[in-house]
């Protein structure tokens, strides 16, 4: 009897930046180190897609209008999300570092995403327990 | 430009003017890791104007910042220079001109964004200040233009775009006005 193998589940990240110039090039950097790519333009919109999908990690940028990443982050708090987020910003500030401590952060960046720093930081993203 | 440079900028004034250099130098590494093309900022003229003014057919991104000393900072750029920067994003064989002029505003956004951090990033530090953001949008003269009685730190400097002749790049950093103050 022929065994049919499974393709494994590629992992997939959620892109939240209202440039789509920024969306643009991290979506290429995450492509090309095998991930899939969704990108929504602001925290609203990231909330929505949120119900009902689940990305294995956020990247998430801090400056935007509407919903700031920051409100971004208290909500995933307020609503009890423990996803990997991954903030990508160009204020790098140590103030806005801090900030960001809010809630459990896997990581933060400095903009402009570099190829080098957004594959070392997807193979740091653990699995999920029900993709072992 | 009719702008003038004070040749002596103040004593005072001399540590910020080093920090905006650096600012500068922090902008030239990010273009060259944002654009895949040959793109590369040339070393700028930095002194302090009463009097900013915009070249003919630049686009102009401004980002306002609160802090101690709240103000606004800008990013001008010869147009020709912005378009080329979108086609070396695009990669040449997917630049169609449609998409190109959809992009324009928006490169130009995210690149204030970046540059404008990094330069006020550098002036932070040699202020000991921190500062707090806003959207970063495109600006005309006027909102550029510096109030009487005030001074703006200007970067004057060019940018390269491939075989494309240097083209005007300027930052400007002038402190909020009274009217602009708590908006």
């Amino acid at each position: 009897m022929a065994m049919v193998m499974e393709e494994p589940r590629r992992r997939s990240a959620l892109i939240i930046d209202d440039s789509r110039v920024a969306q643009m090039i991290l979506g290429r950097l995450i492509a090309a180190s095998g991930w899939e790519a969704s990108r929504v333009a602001g925290g609203r919109q990231a909330l929505a897609y949120l119900e009902r999908e689940q990305p294995d990690v956020v990247f998430v940028d801090l400056l935007m209008p509407e919903m700031s990443g920051l409100e971004f982050l208290d909500e995933l708090l307020r609503r009890g999300y423990r996803l990997p987020v991954v903030v990508l910003t160009a204020d790098a500030q140590e103030s806005t570092r801090r900030a960001c401590r809010r809630y459990p952060i896997h990581a933060f960046l400095r903009k402009p995403a570099r190829a080098d720093v957004i594959s070392k930081t997807l193979d740091s993203i653990p699995v999920a327990a029900d993709d072992i | 430009m009719t702008s003038e440079l004070a040749p002596e900028p103040m004593a005072t004034d001399a540590a910020l003017l080093e920090a905006l250099r650096d600012g500068w130098r922090e902008a030239q590494t990010v273009f060259q890791e944002m654009f895949p093309g040959p793109v590369s900022l040339l070393e700028p003229v930095v002194g302090i104007t009463d009097l900013v003014e915009l070249l003919p057919d630049t686009i102009a991104v401004g980002m306002r910042f609160e802090g101690r000393s709240p103000g606004l900072a800008a990013l001008s750029l010869d147009c020709t220079a912005a378009r080329a920067l979108v086609v070396s994003l695009l990669g040449s064989g997917e630049a169609d001109d449609a998409e190109v002029l959809s992009l324009l505003t928006d490169t130009s956004l995210e690149l204030a964004n970046i540059v404008l951090n990094a330069v006020l990033a550098e002036a932070g530090r040699a202020l000991s200040e921190t500062y707090r953001f806003e959207v970063p949008a495109l600006m005309t003269a006027d909102e550029l233009a510096v109030p009487y009685g005030c001074r703006a730190y200007l970067l004057r400097g060019e940018i390269v775009c491939g075989e494309a002749l240097p083209a005007p790049a300027q930052v400007i950093i002038r402190r909020a006005s009274s009217g602009e103050r708590g908006r």
